[in-house]
């Protein structure tokens, strides 16, 4: 059953592959444009960041919110406009699972489409700013990576339940979307917020989507980010499928769409 | 009721949902602010079906169909009420009836839209721990005439055609029930002819349980040994068309010709008199008998081809939207 979710997610996202293949060109110069701006912006300064540092934990941002990055109108609108939901629900495997296992194998195939892209994007602007190449830290980055992809896919999953309670969520799932990219930390680095604010974001999940994988894959104190990240990471796993847990069952409790 | 061993059984089933809008309410400042207003969607509703039975589910809009249907597959829980499955409760042994349930609604695809219509199919088989899948897979595909299907995707496959592979993956896993909620909305008769003999020979093959809602009554004449009429969340009716046929009162008309002038008063009057004949029309070389109940025919015919010769023998029966119609007139009075 996993394989087979897996492997139809790969197949969508091969389906898919010009639409990935075009956003994919655009999220580059997105990664070029951002690279120079904040190099200016930290060479003009006397901040303590490193420019090197901070250009490359942006590209490592962006590489990690694609890695990331859920269904733009969520796991369940489609599903509940058409109807089609009461179909999922009456299939053996959860909602959870069979949301995850395609949306793993979505990235799955993302990954073998553009891998050679993202590996070259590494080599270009990552791995000449850290300090010193370590597999253990490509290693802990790929872990926590993992992780922040089951907090990034727990918490749309908790989110989109909202489908099932309102008739329109373009405006929450805009005012989301916009949250999750400023406080994940993927478009600058979480470090240059006031201090206040950097503890009120770590109340929430967002930053250990972004920002803490890319602080391993491109810190010298990787080791630091990932011990507390785990510990994190997984502590928001379980919440969010908790109150993903909870929502479900209730909306599934007053679903009445397929009507008379 | 039937009297035979039950398959599936359905006792006193009623779903009540609670009408509430609590915003509005403090809003308008209405008065009855925490009154919920109750609505009964299904009304102790009871039957039973035997396995390999196909039943009509029929009614009109808000009957409660749907409601009975998603209950039966186990989406919605009953506020009162017993579903009892090949022995199994849909709503504790949650993972056993979904593994022997098949859903197909008309409006709604399971099919994949962007993939091959085979990836669905594997998917699907994957999902019911299907054996040998790929054999499983050619086996329905050439029951349901899909075959030159399998590799074009969804998106490009015409209306009959997706249901024919909706169908096809709804039986693909030999489920024990399967529900069909409009399985023919929008097709041509054609494509409701191939459907109906599908849905037939499938049911054949697997000894599957099927209860079908539609609105077309087309399909349920064509395969439904029996119906359940639904009214306003109960139980109008249920048993055989025939048996609709006689308990609704619609009138049948049958007109019969003889060769030459046979139509004497005195067999004019004979009929007149059989319980359940409504009006006797004779002219010199027919007779026109309107009547109610298929077993009235049958006496009608007896007694005149007793004592003459029937040149021709015209027939017009109520269609079964008839006989639903004037079987809800008669529950409104």
């Amino acid at each position: 059953m996993i394989t087979a979710g897996i492997r139809q997610g790969i197949l969508l996202s091969f389906a898919y592959r010009k639409a990935i293949f075009v956003r994919l060109l655009g999220e580059v110069a997105l990664i070029i444009s951002l690279y120079f701006l904040w190099t200016a912006v930290y060479k003009s300064s006397d901040n303590q960041m490193q420019a090197a540092g901070v250009a490359s934990y942006i590209v490592a941002a962006r590489i990690v919110s694609i890695f990331t990055q859920t269904p733009a109108w969520g796991f369940f609108f489609d599903a509940v406009k058409k109807g089609t939901v009461i179909l999922d629900i009456t299939k053996p495997i959860s909602l959870f699972k069979m949301h995850l296992y395609r949306w793993l194998g979505q990235k799955l195939g993302q990954l073998l489409l553009f891998g050679p892209m993202y590996v070259l994007i590494y080599c270009l602007f990552i791995l000449p700013n850290i300090p010193a190449f370590e597999w253990e830290q490509i290693i802990a980055g790929f872990i926590s990576m993992m992780l922040a992809m089951m907090c990034a896919f727990t918490f749309e999953l908790a989110f989109s339940t909202i489908t099932f309670f309102t008739n329109s969520i373009q405006g929450l799932n805009e005012a989301k979307a916009l949250l999750v990219t400023l406080a994940s930390g993927s478009l600058f680095p979480l470090d240059i917020l006031p201090r206040g604010l950097q503890i009120f974001l770590s109340l929430l999940p967002f930053k250990y989507i972004v920002y803490t994988p890319s602080k391993v894959l491109t810190s010298s104190d990787w080791l630091d980010y990932f011990t507390q990240g785990v510990y994190l990471q997984s502590a928001y796993i379980v919440i969010l499928y908790v109150v993903y847990s909870f929502i479900i069952r209730l909306a599934l409790q007053r679903y009445e769409s397929a009507g008379g | 009721m039937h009297k035979y061993n039950p398959w599936l059984k359905v006792r006193n089933l009623t779903k009540e949902y609670r009408d509430s809008n609590w915003t509005r309410k403090i809003l308008r400042r209405t008065p009855g602010l925490q009154e919920d207003r109750i609505v009964r969607a299904v009304d102790n509703v009871s039957f039973d079906i035997q396995q390999g039975e196909i039943v009509g589910y029929l009614g009109s809009n808000g009957a409660g169909k749907s409601t009975t249907i998603k209950m039966i597959a186990g989406i919605l829980t009953p506020t009162s009420g017993t579903i009892e499955i090949g022995g199994i409760n849909p709503f504790i042994d949650t993972y056993k009836h979904k593994m022997e349930l098949g859903v197909a609604f008309g409006q709604r695809s399971k099919l994949l839209w962007d993939l091959p219509v085979k990836e669905s199919m594997y998917y699907h088989a994957a999902l019911y721990n299907i054996k040998e899948q790929s054999k499983r897979v050619y086996e329905i595909a050439e029951l349901f005439e899909i075959h030159d299907l399998l590799k074009k995707p969804t998106r490009q496959l015409s209306l009959g055609q997706r249901m024919r592979c909706e169908l096809a993956l709804t039986f693909l896993h030999m489920p024990k029930l399967i529900l069909l909620d409009e399985p023919t909305i929008g097709l041509d008769f054609d494509s409701r002819d191939l459907i109906h003999k599908v849905i037939k020979r499938a049911v054949s093959e697997y000894n599957s349980t099927i209860l079908l809602s539609s609105h077309d009554l087309k399909d349920v004449e064509s395969v439904c040994s029996r119906i359940v009429l639904l009214r306003k969340g109960r139980v109008l009716f249920d048993g055989s068309i025939e048996e609709l046929s006689d308990k609704s009162g619609a009138v049948s008309t049958v007109v019969i010709g003889f060769p030459s002038d046979h139509t004497l008063p005195e067999m004019t009057r004979r009929i007149e008199e059989i319980p359940g004949v409504v009006s006797v029309v004779a002219k010199p070389d027919e007779v026109t008998v309107m009547y109610r109940g298929e077993r009235i025919f049958n006496r009608i015919l007896t007694m005149i081809s007793s004592s003459r010769p029937i040149l021709s023998l015209e027939r017009k029966e109520p269609s079964l939207e008839d006989l639903i119609r004037t079987s809800y007139q008669d529950a409104k009075q």
